[in-house]
């Protein structure tokens, strides 16, 4: 259960500001959608919140924790990337399975999670398969099984409708939501 | 364009935020640390602590000829550096040896990138037969082009003796030729480098500008003229650096085909260096002359980084 | 450019000719390699007239050739085994982190690199000598980490560089630190390239002459580079012999240009260029 509170949050790269103190509550639970054109600063947004980039002023809160300098893996939140940076080293299983690894669960453990993940998705046959060998809707899902396995607070998505066949899969109403 | 953020409704155990010295040392400033400390450790003991002690070096008197000068501090060896005639002869036959190989190598680069630029056949050939030379160790360099060189039974004297008007020389003894002969010797070993850069340079001029100078009638000669040379002159730029740089840091096969002889007539910085210290075994003036070296090509790599620079600022436009 | 029959005869004749003139030194060392001890100098034309590997021979077996390639071998292996370990990470941390200073730091890592080795090596002689690293193979391996580390930086910050960011990100995220993310993800993704900068920095230091020359004085000590080039003057007559020493020193790295030279060439461009 988590809420999200961006207070007075700044951001700029020496003197060139680009966030000028940003408000933003999300209740716990809801489901945001930031729409702006390119440049204006939404994935920076999500790179703030995630700890990937940092802040230059104000405060972001995940739940009643003031996570603003702590590091991405200590703020419990998961992301699927616009280009979806899976591990090309790493099987589908792999990738999928990495989050839990980093948490030092076991491997029996994590293969039953992914599995059921990968179930979930419609990935069960991918499993030994690399990225390359992979198409990019099928891309998308591992990378979606990478956020979803943890289970964290709060999941962010950057650019989910850049991929052409989200995009026709949302004109289609077939969305799942995630 | 988009960025959706949504969270689940299931409070994950939230991570404990761990030790501040853990943290520190895998996340923040510590990291940086860590990555960097041994490398510049390393680096620092062995160049940044030679460098100091050169600069050391040259205000003392370590010469292992005259042992009981040492400890004579003072500005002495920049003073007998500038008024020493030997030293500046050595900065002008560096200046002609980097002036030779530059002219030499971009010359046969050229030529060798603009005939294999379009052929069709045998090109994977035709391009490794010219980068075979780079992979010659400068030592066997030296060796092979002495043995070709060589005055009673070498090939090139024996090659060159049929042809009238050119007599039989000691390429490496005759004062007049040893400089050039060296010279030889060094652009067949680099050229390969600014063959490359060519190549490259070559392959990036789009085909429609010469497409548009056919229409308009341009001969081949007037193509190579106001498309291809005004196309390469960036990257030529970067060559002439780059071996210049080479050229001046020469030192294997000078110093084993004449050592800087014949009488001093290949004597270049380099050398000079390494004879004042391991042959007249006067360190302290021989780290005065390796400052020197370090200087003059301290100027090259900023007139390098600048061309560099605009080098990148050129490469997106370059239509 | 004029596409007519007789300009293409021309050109590939001036390609033929230009070629063979560029590759004549390289077949004349393999020629005189293989003739007979003291018969090259009545060699009558260019072509050789009676083989024979008698020169390789009396190379490992009157001369400690084996010895000076093993002490080469273990030299660079060394040098730049360690250049990549301290250098990987350094070059990393230079692409991937502002800081303060970064620039600096390569601008000078590119100018030890192109500065005369002899500049470095006078100084680095005296401090070898108060040390008691002068004739030593620890010496040796310290002297060409000189030579090869500021090369490991520099082209590992460039292989760093063309690995996507934002997979540290996303494994960031998962879980890991800055570090475990560098070990996990990272570093896998560039052994590759990794791997081109031993090989380059293992030809650095095999190449080298000047440091062996300097900081070695025992025979037993030398590395090829040294033992080759000693058979000039003191041999001189013995071009046979010579050029069979330099032909085995240069073989190696001419037969690991020709199978890695696609990856070698597009390297090297993208290093310089882009």
């Amino acid at each position: 259960m988590a809420t999200v509170s961006f207070s007075k949050v700044v951001k700029s790269y020496g003197d060139a500001e680009v966030i000028h103190g940003a408000d933003i509550e999300i209740g716990d639970g809801e489901f945001v959608v930031f729409v702006g054109p390119s440049g204006c600063g939404k994935s920076t947004l999500l790179r703030m919140l995630a700890g990937l980039e940092s802040i230059s002023g104000g405060e972001i809160r995940i739940g009643d924790r003031v996570v603003s300098h702590l590091p991405p893996k200590d703020r419990d939140v998961a992301m699927v990337f616009q280009n979806y940076a899976l591990y090309p080293h790493m099987s589908v299983a792999d990738n999928i399975g990495f989050p839990l690894k980093m948490a030092g669960i076991a491997p029996a453990e994590r293969r039953t999670k992914v599995a059921e993940v990968a179930g979930l998705l419609g990935l069960d046959g991918l499993l030994d398969r690399h990225p390359r060998q992979l198409s990019g809707g099928q891309r998308q899902r591992v990378a979606m099984g990478r956020a979803i396995i943890r289970q964290p607070s709060v999941f962010l998505f950057d650019e989910p409708l850049s991929n052409s066949k989200a995009s026709a899969a949302a004109r289609s109403g077939s969305a799942t939501g995630w | 364009m988009s960025g959706v953020s949504e969270k689940k409704g299931k409070g994950g155990p939230p991570a404990g935020s761990g030790g501040g010295l853990a943290n520190f040392l895998t996340e923040g400033g510590g990291f940086l640390l860590i990555m960097l400390l041994p490398a510049l450790l390393v680096l620092g003991f062995v160049i940044g602590l030679p460098m100091l002690k050169a600069l050391i070096l040259s205000f003392d008197t370590i010469n292992f000829r005259r042992p009981a000068a040492a400890g004579t501090f003072g500005w002495h060896n920049y003073e007998k550096l500038i008024f020493d005639a030997q030293v500046w002869n050595a900065v002008w036959r560096s200046a002609l040896y980097m002036g030779g190989t530059v002219v030499g190598s971009i010359v046969l680069a050229l030529s060798a990138a603009l005939l294999t630029r379009r052929i069709v056949r045998f090109r994977a050939l035709a391009r490794l037969t010219f980068l075979i030379p780079w992979t010659v160790p400068a030592v066997v360099t030296a060796l092979v082009w002495g043995v070709m060189y060589e005055g009673n039974f070498g090939v090139i004297n024996r090659l060159l003796e049929p042809l009238p008007f050119i007599d039989r020389a000691d390429w490496l003894i005759d004062r007049n030729t040893a400089l050039p002969a060296l010279i030889l010797a060094q652009v067949w070993n680099e050229f390969p480098v600014a063959y490359i850069f060519f190549l490259a340079g070559l392959h990036s001029i789009p085909d429609e500008l010469y497409e548009a100078a056919r229409i308009d009638r341009a001969s081949a000669f007037n193509q190579f003229r106001h498309i291809t040379l005004p196309q390469l002159s960036t990257i030529t730029a970067v060559i002439v650096i780059l071996l210049m740089i080479m050229g001046f840091k020469s030192f294997p096969i000078i110093f084993i085909l004449t050592g800087g002889g014949p009488a001093g007539a290949t004597e270049t910085m380099t050398v000079l260096t390494y004879n004042t210290a391991f042959r007249k075994l006067d360190f302290s003036y021989a780290a005065t002359l390796g400052i020197l070296a370090v200087l003059i090509s301290l100027a090259m790599v900023l007139a390098y980084l600048r061309v560099m620079k605009r080098a990148e600022r050129g490469a997106g436009g370059a239509v | 450019m004029a596409h007519s029959l007789g300009s293409q005869i021309l050109r590939t004749a001036a390609l033929a000719v230009l070629g063979m003139i560029v590759l004549f030194p390289v077949y004349w060392m393999a020629v005189i390699a293989l003739t007979p001890t003291g018969f090259s100098r009545s060699l009558a034309g260019i072509f050789p007239q009676r083989i024979t590997f008698e020169n390789f021979a009396m190379l490992f077996s009157e001369r400690p050739m084996l010895r000076w390639i093993g002490n080469s071998i273990f030299v660079a292996a060394a040098s730049s085994f360690l250049s990549l370990a301290f250098g990987a990470s350094c070059g990393y941390a230079l692409s991937r982190i502002r800081f303060r200073g970064s620039g600096l730091v390569l601008i000078l890592v590119l100018a030890t690199q192109m500065m005369p080795a002899t500049s470095i090596v006078v100084p680095l002689y005296i401090l070898f000598r108060d040390f008691g690293l002068l004739d030593t193979m620890q010496g040796m391996v310290l002297g060409h980490i000189s030579l090869v580390a500021p090369l490991a930086i520099w082209m590992s910050k460039g292989f760093f560089d063309s690995i996507p960011a934002d997979l540290e990100g996303a494994a960031r995220i998962d879980g890991c630190s800055r570090l475990s993310a560098y070990w996990h993800v990272t570093l896998p993704l560039a052994l590759p390239g990794l791997a081109a900068i031993f090989i380059y920095g293992f030809v650095t230091s095999w190449h080298d002459f000047l440091f062996a020359k300097t900081l070695i004085n025992s025979q037993s000590l030398w590395t090829a580079a040294t033992g080759i080039s000693s058979f000039r003057g003191e041999y001189f007559t013995l071009h046979e012999l010579q050029m069979a020493a330099a032909l085995v020193f240069a073989l190696p790295v001419i037969v690991v240009f020709l199978i890695m030279q696609r990856r070698i060439v597009s390297g090297a461009l993208a290093g310089s260029v882009r």
